[in-house]
């Protein structure tokens, strides 16, 4: 199992390569420069060319690329904003806590409401408890997450008085934003659980079990559950890792600093050396948490940890 | 297997509790001020702070090397620069107590103040203004600011002279956005003076904290020349998000406020803050390039886009009936050499169709595609009454980042853009001078338009400084500028500001001076 | 020959007989075409130019006898324009859909099936891409070939293929026994029809659930893109577009976020249930 453990976080070292040449790459490819933007539509050309050659921004991209490698792995260092001209490590040092922050407060909402939902709908399929509660999630699966946002902040804070609608000084605001990310993926949640639930409950290994008399609770516990959540957990970690750099709307909406905006405000002012380094932390992360994942499988499944300590 | 299951859900929880803790920072949040806020109409005792918000994060604390308006107007409450100009182009003294300006136009001899300390306490020196000019005018930022400026030396303990390269009236105004800081606290932060608190400004507050994408707060300097500010502490705070901004206001954790012109009816008639509408010469215009090889070549087409706009509605749409029409690119009234002209364009469908007729388009024309970054609504509106006056085109949506690239290569049909306040006529030199080889209308590519004589003029109007004869200057070239019918101006944005009925503070077009508010 | 014809026909007929049993996927089905009808005969129910036309004194009207659905900031009809959204909020929702679970189921059951190097190959390919922000490739796809709407989908269609094909792989895990594909193997079949016809039935339960889920996130994702200026150019009406022009109205004019989301809102839950029942329906279990 160790072994397996090592060689995934070998495998990284690839990975993370790859997303920043494709990410650098992508940014090199996209018209525009940053001391166009910098500078306005009205600057002169020799300004223009001249911030640009600060920057190092008008050497070829292969050069550019190397330079950054070169300084990553010697200096440990990501390189420096064009907009703020300081280290962007800095910058995402900051964020990177909040963003994990809200994600998992977002995802551990999502997760102890819409796992629960979820099997009590399998195991009640077809009754009216069932219905209600599926239409419920398929209702708010589908309701845009600022439009949820929004709602949330006039009634719970310009109505009621009751949360802040903005920054992030203490554990309370948190709570608008987790909730208008947990309600829509507590829905989404819901229903993978439901649906792999049910899957389940119809193998025979299951019917088995019921057949040789055992108790209906620990059928559904003991039996079922586990290799239902496979598909889950896999959702689970997906989402935590998307909602890390993607929970965009939510950071605008509540003026939250997290990597997300960091790294619009980047891609919209051509900020590279901003994008990347962001980008490549957001990949760590998620690297990591898909490994997480992939160990809990095997703590679930024993065919799947079978597998990987061939 | 349910062990391992709740283990997990309790292994996230205190994951998620401990990564909260340490991000979270108990200081006083909005919410606190805002019980404070609600409560000072019963006379308690007098505020010293006051809390406003920031619409974008910071990027720099750097007055030469900042082009975002956010970053400017915290600026202004911590540097000064020799003078100061107001929004009205009025000229008042500050860090210089009187200016002369040699015969020619080329020298300008600043005697400046001997009481002015920086906000490290440091003495200001005329080797300080030297430095700081002189670094500015390394900047590409300032580009602007201090292209016409030669050289700069000190003359005395107290006067400094700057010599232009050419004689240019409206430097006095440009000059106001080079800011005086202190030589020795600059070096001395080196390149993190951008990002970190330093005392090197001269002006009514100096910086305390700096978290740019939080919260800035400022805290006025004992030691400033004209007096220590009323209001002791300003507390600046990011929202992004403008309807939540407004909420903050409403709530009480914001004292003065821009406010959405959607909800601007709604606030007035509340009756419960201050407010004021101001008038700002950020125009929203429509561009129609001369150099298309095609119908917009034609100046009867252009003429008759400018017959074709109900300038009213658009403004009505675009501004939630806040927005005034306007007929030039640069505001009568606001600044120096803008004036009224014997004619304009008004909203006639039939003097378009005639145009158009003329031009050979008896049945329509397709004109193209309107550009637009960061003005979608005016772009739509615009194009629905083109399409009612039989002049097809197609919006495109886009990113700054990349239209501008081709907006500088005359690569475009049309372009809705806002144009910011400028401080004088001469600015629109910015946006027609074809010598600028950026410069987004290429008036050298149409042979019906003398750009030749479109640059020569703005330099005899620069050259002039008698303000009568240049203001005539201007009109004749504002009048064949609008002849070409290049620009369509289509409306000037009022902006709706709110405020604490407690606090004596007025709207702004661009820069504020908290120094002139004060609590009651 | 023509058993097997009959047995494939009565297949059909079986499913549809099942399908036909739960009342919350008929009313789905019901929904869905009849949103379908609104898409093809638009042009019929009301005129596009009445979707375009501004009027500037009659803004931000409440529903009223003329202006079923009030008109919005620009003075135009939103009944009108929500009709004209249809087909383009539909499509861009089902094609993102469908494309991405077709790509994504590929790699995903692929993945699983062979499993070894191959597997961890393309895993770790789509943790590449995974970890790439989505809004970052969308944004920079659509500003290399241009703001339109074939090149939304496209952009959206690559950020979804790693949820696709990572849901594909961990259903062919959790549902099909290894035993299963090991007998198929020893009957000598070639991997690819063990692949489509094995592998592919036992999923297709989790695969419609996610497809389902796919579009109603897609056409919500077309409204991000729609705020970043990436979708579909003004002055044409999409679902997406016209919720992100009601959020500064929200408090003054509410009704021109209710209708667009309701919208959204129907088209997403009628295609859920669609699904679900399709699920149901082919759910290979209950054959026996």
């Amino acid at each position: 199992m160790y072994r397996y453990i090592f060689k995934r976080l070998l495998i990284m070292i690839p990975v993370l390569l790859c997303v920043s040449f494709i990410v650098f790459g992508l940014m090199a490819l996209a018209p525009g420069d940053p001391a166009s933007i910098i500078l306005g539509g009205t600057a002169e050309q020799e300004q223009i060319d001249k911030l640009n050659h600060e920057f190092g921004y008008d050497r070829p991209f292969l050069i550019r690329y190397g330079d950054f490698l070169q300084n990553l792995i010697f200096n440990l260092d990501f390189g420096t904003s064009y907009r703020t001209r300081q280290p962007v490590i800095e910058e995402i040092a900051k964020r990177t806590p909040v963003s994990i922050t809200l994600a998992l407060c977002g995802i551990t909402c999502a997760a102890l409401v819409g796992i629960p939902i979820g099997v009590l709908s399998a195991v009640k399929q077809y009754s009216l408890l069932d219905t209600i509660l599926t239409v419920s999630a398929l209702f708010l699966g589908a309701i845009p997450p600022f439009w949820l946002g929004m709602l949330l902040i006039y009634f719970c804070s310009y109505k009621a008085g009751w949360l802040p609608s903005f920054g992030i000084d203490s554990w309370i605001n948190y709570i608008l934003p987790a909730a208008s990310i947990g309600i829509i993926y507590a829905a989404q949640q819901m229903r993978y659980t439901r649906s792999s639930m049910l899957e389940t409950i119809r193998q025979d290994y299951v019917r088995t079990a019921r057949a040789k008399g055992a108790a209906e609770r620990t059928v559904i516990w003991r039996h079922a559950l586990k290799n239902a959540l496979l598909p889950t957990i896999t959702v689970i970690g997906s989402n935590f890792g998307a909602l890390i750099g993607g929970a965009i709307i939510v950071e605008s909406l509540f003026s939250i600093p997290g990597l997300g905006t960091l790294t619009i405000t980047g891609i919209n002012n051509r900020d590279v050396p901003q994008v990347v380094a962001a980008t490549l932390v957001l990949a760590i992360i998620y690297c990591l948490v898909l490994l997480l994942v992939d160990i809990l499988y095997a703590a679930i499944d024993p065919r799947v940890k079978a597998k990987f300590t061939k | 297997m349910k062990r391992l299951y709740t283990l997990v859900s309790v292994l996230l929880c205190v994951i998620m509790l401990l990564s909260a803790c340490t991000t979270g920072k108990v200081e006083t949040s909005g919410n606190a001020d805002a019980s404070q806020a609600t409560n000072s109409s019963n006379g308690s005792s007098t505020r010293t702070d006051i809390n406003l918000t920031l619409s974008s994060i910071g990027n720099s604390m750097d007055p030469h090397n900042s082009g975002v308006t956010i970053d400017l107007q915290v600026q202004e409450q911590i540097y000064e620069s020799l003078v100061h100009v107001d929004e009205k182009s009025q000229v008042t003294p500050r860090l210089a107590k009187s200016y002369t300006v040699s015969d020619d136009g080329l020298v300008y001899t600043f005697e400046l103040r001997d009481d002015v300390f920086f906000h490290n306490n440091e003495k200001m020196k005329a080797s300080d203004v030297v430095w700081s000019i002189e670094r500015a005018m390394k900047s590409s930022q300032m580009a602007t600011y201090c292209g016409p400026i030669e050289k700069v030396e000190a003359t005395g303990d107290n006067t400094v002279e700057i010599t232009l390269k050419y004689a240019f009236a409206p430097f006095i105004n440009y000059l106001y956005m080079v800011k005086i800081m202190s030589e020795a606290e600059v070096t001395s932060a080196g390149d993190m003076f951008s990002s970190k608190v330093t005392h090197a400004g001269t002006g009514p507050y100096m910086l305390t904290t700096y978290e740019p994408s939080t919260k800035i707060v400022l805290n006025a300097f004992p030691n400033y020349y004209r007096g220590e500010a009323a209001i002791k502490t300003i507390n600046y705070y990011v929202i992004t998000d403008s309807s939540s901004a407004l909420i903050a206001f409403q709530n009480g954790e914001i004292d003065f406020a821009s406010i959405p012109t959607a909800n601007w009816a709604e606030v007035e008639a509340s009756g419960q803050y201050a407010n004021e509408l101001v008038l700002s010469g950020d125009i929203r215009y429509l561009a129609l390039n001369v150099g298309q090889k095609g119908p917009l070549a034609d100046k009867r087409v252009r003429q008759a886009v400018q017959y074709a706009l109900d300038k009213e509605a658009i403004a009505i749409i675009a501004t939630d009936g806040l927005g005034v029409p306007a007929d030039h690119m640069i505001a009568v009234g606001m600044y120096d050499g803008a004036v009224e002209t014997d004619w304009v364009y008004e909203y006639n469908i039939d003097k378009c169709k005639e145009l158009l007729a003329e031009a050979g388009y008896p049945n329509g024309v397709d004109i193209g595609v309107i550009e637009t970054a960061t003005q979608r609504v005016v772009a739509e509106a615009v194009q629905a009454q083109l399409e009612a006056a039989g002049i097809k085109c197609k919006v495109l949506v886009g990113e700054a980042a990349t239209m501008v690239v081709d907006w500088r290569a005359g690569k475009y049909d049309m372009i809705v853009n806002r144009f910011p306040p400028a401080f004088t006529y001469d600015y629109y030199r910015r946006y027609n001078d074809y010598k600028i080889d950026v410069v987004f209308m290429k008036y050298n590519l149409n042979k019906d338009c003398d750009h030749e004589y479109i640059t020569a003029t703005f330099d005899k109007a620069a050259a002039t400084m008698d303000k009568t004869e240049r203001d005539a200057i201007y009109k004749e070239l504002e009048e064949y500028l609008m002849d070409i019918a290049a620009w369509v101006p289509l409306f000037y944005p009022q902006i709706p500001y709110a405020w604490n009925k407690n606090l004596n503070a007025y709207g702004y077009m661009t820069y504020y001076e908290v120094y002139d508010w004060s609590w009651k | 020959m023509d058993n097997r014809k009959k047995r494939t026909g009565s297949k059909f007929k079986e499913t549809w007989r099942r399908y036909c049993k739960s009342p919350a996927a008929m009313i789905g089905l019901i929904i869905f075409i009849i949103m379908f009808l609104v898409a093809i005969f638009a042009n019929q129910i009301v005129p596009y130019s009445d979707a375009v036309t501004q009027n500037a004194k009659e803004r931000l009207m409440q529903p009223s006898l003329n202006n079923w659905f009030g008109t919005d900031a620009f003075g135009r009809s939103i009944f009108a324009r929500i009709v004209h959204a249809t087909p383009t909020s539909l499509f861009i929702g089902i094609s993102v859909a469908v494309i991405s679970l077709v790509i994504g189921g590929m790699i995903g059951i692929s993945s699983a099936y062979f499993g070894g190097r191959y597997d961890d190959l393309m895993m770790r390919f789509i943790d590449v891409l995974s970890s790439i922000p989505g809004t970052l490739l969308s944004m920079v796809v659509v500003a290399v070939l241009g703001a339109n709407m074939r090149n939304m989908i496209i952009a959206m269609v690559i950020a979804r293929i790693r949820v696709s094909a990572r849901v594909s792989r961990s259903a062919v895990f959790g549902t099909t026994s290894q035993e299963y594909i090991e007998a198929a193997k020893c009957g000598g079949s070639s991997d690819i029809r063990i692949m489509i016809k094995h592998i592919v039935p036992n999923i297709m339960g989790i695969l419609l659930v996610d497809t389902t889920m796919s579009v109603s996130t897609s056409i919500l994702q077309a409204a991000s893109l729609s705020f970043l200026g990436l979708g579909v150019q003004p002055p044409t009406p999409e679902w997406g577009s016209m919720l992100n022009d009601a959020r500064i109205y929200m408090r003054t004019a509410p009704h021109m976020m209710f209708f667009p989301g309701f919208a959204i809102l129907l088209a997403s839950l009628s295609i859920s249930l669609v699904g679900d029942g399709l699920r149901d329906a082919l759910d290979p279990r209950l054959k026996s």
